[in-house]
């Protein structure tokens, strides 16, 4: 991924980033930080960084002002809100049965100004535009990105791809009546991003599935996912696990399954 | 002026009056500055574990009961008998109660406002006509400051009696549009329309789906109602970009949003309405 790396700018010079339907334009003057993104018509797969870029003259500028924090490093991140899916084609795991997919979650990127240890979001962008929706019931659910996905055998490879991040995701039915999954959330706020040869990949998230009258037990692993053990992280989790959240989310799998 | 002329100011401000004075502002100052500091101890403590609405009411709990402990110190201090004094304040409490039944009962309607939570601070309500963000939830009144920046004090009491509308206690809500469309269109490509126009609108939530309800055959269309779902904090966004998009849609699509048109008869009750026809001329002359 050659563009998660760190980048000095001279005075006045100006770097794009490309990615998707998304260009996001940083300028570095004396002691400001410029920022500009526009959407663009032409989808451009993966994301490429160009030195002295162009600046169209319709630009919005935002100026930032920061006249210590002189460098600036590009990371991935995962969306600031929870993920709603829905298959694209519905999946039903028999009782008893444990099932693995991989989800592509959509790639944002984080622009950071630093220097030496300290560190701040100078601004962060989705590479794919997601709609909202709301997860759960109306009183108790969360505002969250819809996401209409595949439920993958295998994580992609280059290209286009890596303006995804994978996250491998299993599920065991221990109950005893079918599992239908119809829509399921995950929190990708509480997701690391490793890196592994050229693809992004999160950590892996297990669910044991156990049907309404009993809690499920839902783990997120630490490490990288078992498949890509020389992967390197590149990215802390938005926010803390919170386990409370996570067995909510879940849960809501059961009022669009056949159980209760 | 005689009266004052007898008054021997020397036996009342004797060196231990005056000693005693100064005793009483000193307990005072110290009094308050001890409560100030323990109200903001509190609220800095609970600024992120509380509601703005809790920590207001437990710092004015906590207010109230520094100052009658200040009260009780300062009477203590200049020897006045505090039975004899809670004596007098309950004949006086008794007195004041049937002057101030209206007082009174705010302070126990505000008592259940305060139990039953059906709004915080911060809140969008609506009571009778008025619409507005509450500011503090008091004793005796809620305060609210209504969208054109108007400050609005609304007595507990009639809080209890009226019916009151918490627009902002669920994160979503639903905006409804009532449209209506000519006979001649075909309703199925309204349906697809609408739903388009939800689809694409950023704002609109996926879930709960838009709801289209073709509700009456009316006079002089077919009413539907478009109903999309937000969140709360986009109300005015939303509903002038799915307006403006209905509105633009509709004349793309070419679909007629029909309105009742009005004829002014200005002649005699006999005479018939005189009739003009528009554009005969030019196609004669063509």
């Amino acid at each position: 991924m050659n563009w998660i790396e760190e980048y000095q700018f001279d005075d006045n010079q100006c770097r794009a980033w490309k990615g998707g339907g998304k260009t996001v334009w940083i300028r570095r003057t004396e002691d400001e930080w410029l920022v500009a993104s526009k959407d663009t018509l032409k989808k451009q797969p993966g994301i490429s960084c160009s030195e002295n870029a162009k600046v169209p003259s319709d630009l919005e500028w935002k100026r930032v002002i920061s006249s210590k924090l002189n460098s600036l490093k590009v990371r991935p991140a995962t969306p600031d809100l929870p993920l709603a899916l829905k298959p694209v084609e519905v999946m039903s795991i028999l009782p008893g049965e444990q099932c693995h997919f991989y989800i592509k979650v959509p790639l944002w990127l984080q622009f950071i100004i630093f220097e030496r240890k300290k560190e701040e979001l100078l601004f962060e962008v989705p590479m794919t535009a997601l709609s909202r929706t709301w997860f759960g019931d109306s009183s108790s659910g969360f505002i969250s990105y819809s996401l209409c996905t595949k439920l993958l055998k295998e994580a992609g490879k280059n290209g286009y791809e890596s303006l995804s991040i994978f996250c491998p995701f299993y599920i065991y039915n221990n109950h005893k009546i079918k599992l239908d999954l119809i829509k399921f959330c995950i929190h990708g706020e509480n997701l690391s991003i490793f890196e592994d040869t050229g693809r992004l990949v999160s950590n892996t998230v297990v669910v044991f599935f156990r049907g309404d009258e009993q809690e499920d037990r839902i783990s997120i692993s630490e490490t990288p996912p078992e498949q890509f053990q020389g992967a390197t992280r590149v990215a802390q989790p938005r926010k803390p696990l919170n386990r409370s959240i996570l067995r909510k989310s879940f849960r809501v799998i059961k009022q669009f399954t056949s159980i209760g | 002026m005689t009266f004052f002329k007898d008054l021997d100011f020397t036996s009342i401000f004797t060196q231990e009056n005056l000693y005693l004075m100064l005793r009483v502002g000193v307990y005072v100052l110290i009094g308050f500055i001890i409560l100030r500091i323990i109200i903001f101890f509190i609220k800095r403590a609970l600024r992120k574990r509380v509601s703005s609405q809790s920590m207001m009411l437990m710092s004015k709990a906590v207010n109230y009961i520094g100052l009658l402990i200040i009260f009780l110190v300062v009477l203590k201090t200049l020897g006045l008998s505090l039975t004899a004094v809670l004596g007098a304040a309950g004949v006086i409490g008794i007195a004041v109660g049937i002057a101030s039944q209206t007082s009174i009962s705010n302070i126990i309607s505000g008592l259940f406002l305060v139990s039953e939570k059906p709004f915080e601070v911060g809140d969008v309500i609506k009571v009778g006509d008025k619409t507005g963000i509450i500011e503090s939830v008091d004793l005796m009144s809620v305060k609210i400051r209504t969208f054109d920046n108007l400050f609005i004090r609304i007595p507990n009491e009639t809080i209890i009696k009226t019916e009151v509308t918490n627009i902002t206690r669920y994160p979503i809500r639903r905006m409804d549009f009532n449209i209506s469309v000519a006979y001649k269109e075909n309703l199925k490509t309204v349906h697809e329309l609408l739903i388009d126009i939800a689809d694409k609108n950023p704002d609109c939530l996926e879930e709960p789906a838009p709801l289209i309800l073709f509700t009456d055959f009316g006079d002089s269309g077919i009413s539907i109602l478009f109903g999309i779902w937000f969140e709360k904090t986009n109300y005015i966004k939303v509903k002038n970009t799915v307006f403006t998009e209905i509105h633009q849609r509709f004349k793309e699509e070419d679909i007629e949003i029909p309105f009742p048109h009005v004829s002014l008869y200005t002649g005699s009750e006999t005479a018939p309405l005189p009739v003009t026809l528009s554009g005969k001329k030019d196609s004669k002359n063509k």
